[in-house]
């Protein structure tokens, strides 16, 4: 078997751009994954990939790129579920649903008039996608906002932690509670938002939770939990889109299978195998054990 | 003696509803107070006060005589035992870390001292074979243990405790109130512990502040939950109880019922013909 196709992606410019703003964003959605366990909000993470929906399929509309659609919705949506949200996990949760509902009313709107009078393929970027067809003008700002977003968390992580675990002590340490939610929120809603140009709004949180879970079975520390997902989460992306570059050859039909299924089956994997090799390796001990 | 607490005249209200009124006490190092009384009396908010976290409309708090600011390593704070998931990437080690150092940004530099000051609180609460264990794996009462050593890891004058006492079985209760009370003899701990039920607390704690009304008494145990002082308090008449070594307060409410519960605070949890 020859690796030559490999060498031939990596000298294709769409390939180049997609390998560099996708793992890097894969790095931070791992991070912030790590503490989105910690935190208990993947709810939050959701809701943040429907409104981005909404936002990227408006952008689509008036004719702008899909990213500053995303972004927008879901830099508003996560700034506004912090601040409108009630006291408990239950009655912010609750107010999230509705304004939800009514979010991804407009989604399904923006996506018909999308597929009517705008882009006939606006509505298969949003939710599937468009790694692939990414504007080269935006790597280098997607570079360094995931930069950015990547050295925020590794310098507030702490009293991130901090406040998440014991919300009192923090502020009696005069940690600003409220601040630390509404930096976190905007953070995770800037690695959800970019990854729905990987991964499509559907799947944009395959790369939060996914990798982020199957680290924290192995890495019981927050910070190396979220390092090691970073690490796993970049891997995958740069797996799925060799192997989507790869697959144009698998059907005689000659199409390449979109880099989301990717990401989401490697995803999967990564999450199942160890959990599955463990328990293999648990019974193979105690066979030994009773021979 | 230097009290480690001190407060005066305190007003809290939320919104046109007060809370309690020009409360006005102290609390000695080395002793343990237990914060009772009925729902909405006010035993959390009082704790929040103390800590600085709700500015009060009237009157002050001084630890170690000094008014209470923001950013105390001198205050400790336990919360109610919370549930958390199985995974959560977090180690009893970790979680008493934070106590240290949780307010600074970046890294800790991993030194001798750091190591020893979390050994050390691990140590005081029998938890040092928690250390590498995940906090979402442990027992309720395991967890609260591990939040008390986060809480006096910094070697706090003052440890606040918001009903922690909650969700844990009989036998965590005993030993959490037990550890509390050797916290506040030996380490010279000002210690404040809100609970439902007294009952825990008799033979450990030095004092109860009993809120109720809008206003508060404090003393021990014996001279506070008497009918006399309680009816008092309440502004209607109140009974103490006494069985088999336990104390139930029960109240003669207006429609000539008797509501009793044993957590030592006439609600209607349980209605008596």
């Amino acid at each position: 078997m020859t690796l030559g196709w490999i060498q031939e992606a990596l000298a294709s410019a769409p390939v180049q751009h997609a390998l560099v703003a996708g793992s890097e964003i894969a790095f931070l959605s791992g991070l912030v994954g790590a503490f989105v366990i910690l935190r208990g909000q993947s709810f939050a993470g959701h809701v943040l990939t429907d409104v981005g929906t909404t936002g990227g399929a408006g952008a689509y509309l008036v004719g702008l790129n899909g990213w500053f659609g995303f972004l927008s919705f879901g830099v508003i949506a996560s700034v506004g579920m912090e601040l409108a949200g009630g006291r408990t996990r239950g009655e912010r949760d609750l107010a999230t649903g509705v304004v939800l509902s009514l979010a991804l009313g407009f989604g399904a709107l923006f996506l018909y008039l999308d597929a009517q009078l705008a882009h006939a393929n606006a509505s298969m970027a949003v939710l599937f996608g468009s790694l692939f067809t990414l504007d080269p003008a935006l790597v280098p700002w997607i570079s360094s906002l995931a930069a950015v977003c990547a050295a925020a968390m590794l310098l507030i992580w702490r009293p991130l932690a901090l406040a998440s675990v014991n919300p009192e002590l923090a502020r009696v340490r005069g940690v600003p509670v409220r601040a630390m939610s509404i930096a976190f929120m905007v953070v995770l809603a800037v690695a959800v938002e970019t990854d729905a140009l990987v991964a499509g709004s559907l799947l944009a949180t395959a790369l939060i939770v996914g990798p982020a879970a199957a680290a924290a079975r192995f890495v019981s520390n927050p910070l190396r939990a979220g390092v090691a997902a970073g690490v796993l989460g970049a891997a995958i992306v740069v797996a799925s889109v060799l192997l989507s570059y790869d697959s144009y050859n698998w059907l005689p039909q000659h199409t390449s299978w979109p880099v989301s299924f990717f990401v989401a089956a490697l995803a999967f994997l990564a999450y199942v195998v160890p959990a599955a090799a463990r328990r293999f390796g648990v019974r193979r001990m105690a066979e030994v054990t009773e021979a | 003696m230097n009290p480690a607490i001190v407060f005066r005249d305190l007003t809290v209200s939320y919104g046109h509803r007060p809370v309690f009124a020009n409360l006005t006490g102290q609390i000695q190092a080395g002793s343990f107070v237990g914060v009772l009384g009925p729902n909405g009396a006010g035993k959390s908010t009082l704790l929040k006060v103390l800590a600085g976290l709700i500015r009060p409309a009237a009157g002050s708090v001084e630890i170690d005589g000094r008014p209470v600011k923001r950013r105390a390593e001198s205050i400790g704070y336990v919360p109610q035992a919370v549930q958390m998931d199985e995974d959560v990437p977090l180690t009893g080690r970790d979680l008493v870390g934070l106590g240290l150092d949780g307010h600074r940004l970046g890294f800790p530099l991993p030194t001798r001292r750091r190591r020893e000051a979390i050994e050390a609180a691990l140590a005081e609460v029998n938890a040092l074979h928690l250390a590498d264990r995940r906090i979402g794996r442990l027992s309720g009462g395991e967890r609260q243990r591990l939040l008390i050593a986060q809480a006096i890891v910094s070697r706090p004058r003052v440890l606040l405790l918001d009903e922690p006492l909650n969700n844990l079985d009989l036998a965590s209760t005993q030993q959490v109130v037990e550890l509390v009370k050797r916290l506040a003899h030996e380490g010279e701990m000002a210690v404040l512990l809100v609970a439902h039920d007294v009952n825990p607390l008799i033979g450990r704690a030095d004092e109860i502040l009993y809120l109720a009304n809008g206003r508060m008494a404090m003393g021990p145990i014996d001279e506070v939950l008497r009918s006399e002082v309680l009816s008092d308090l309440y502004g209607y008449p109140v009974e103490v109880l006494r069985a088999a070594g336990r104390i139930i307060v029960a109240a003669g409410a207006m429609d000539g019922h008797a509501h009793a519960v044993s957590a030592a605070s006439p609600e209607a949890s349980v209605m008596l013909p």
